[in-house]
């Protein structure tokens, strides 16, 4: 009797761990979709550095724009502080992604076709991180 | 074996299964995971040094592309830090069907 009494204290020590446990935010297939909308046409503006700035300022503000809107959506959602962190990496003028790149092209003018290849490696890699991420997720129906 | 036992001996059996499937795979894909990236950034940097030897890039384009992998590895550990998170939460919700198979079982 004694025994079974325990039954009920089993369950709150462990509701006790369940509710330390951080919860997560679930699977999002709009950023999902929109992290690779992104990585398409930021790799493909990538390409264009061997030209000058000047000639792709306006696309280059429009996908910084579009990064920004990710960055705030994902700063928005609760339980996202990983993601969002992994965004303002990726956007960060004095870093050395995609926001970094996009300064190192205005403050040269044109890049090497060399310079062009290595950044586009690693930028795409970052999109992957984020990508790989938003994937690794667990989808809503599947909790 | 009274209610108690029988409720303790299924939730171990099968809690430990579970953690068994849950961490282990983690386990492995966080290593290969890590095994891939240092991989991958010991060739880019050979080539970089491979590059900058020839003249193809510049000293200040070797030191961007360095920072860049730099930033590129704090994204991979804040990406295997969520993973974690998120095995935990599956076990997390498969410890809650455990209790509540055991404990329907015994009851």
């Amino acid at each position: 009797m004694i025994r079974k009494s325990k039954i009920p204290v089993v369950i709150f020590t462990l509701l006790i761990f369940i509710s330390c446990v951080p919860n997560i935010a679930d699977f999002d297939p709009v950023i999902y979709e929109k992290t690779v909308e992104l990585k398409v046409e930021s790799l493909v503006l990538i390409n264009c550095a061997t030209k000058p700035y000047n000639n792709y300022e306006k696309d280059i503000d429009r996908i910084m724009l579009e990064v920004e809107k990710a960055y705030e959506y994902s700063n928005g959602k609760p339980n996202n502080e990983i993601t969002t962190e992994m965004w303002k990496i990726l956007k960060d003028p004095e870093g050395n992604l995609l926001g970094g790149f996009f300064l190192h092209w205005e403050n040269k003018q044109t890049l090497s076709q060399t310079m062009v290849g290595n950044s586009k490696k690693l930028i795409a890699d970052a999109f992957d991180t984020i990508i790989g991420l938003e994937s690794g997720k667990i989808k809503p129906n599947k909790k | 074996m009274d209610k108690f036992d029988t409720f303790m001996a299924i939730f171990n059996k099968e809690v430990s299964k579970t953690a068994k499937d849950l961490f282990s795979g983690y386990a492995k894909q966080a290593v290969k995971d890590a095994s891939d990236f240092i991989a991958n950034t010991k060739k880019d940097i050979k080539t970089w040094i491979d590059q900058l030897s020839k003249g193809e890039i510049t000293l200040d384009d070797f030191e961007f592309f360095l920072k860049g992998q730099k930033d590129l590895a704090k994204m991979n550990a804040l990406k295997q830090k969520r993973l974690g998170i998120v095995q935990i939460n599956k076990f997390k919700s498969a410890l809650i069907d455990i209790v509540r198979d055991a404990v329907s079982t015994v009851l």
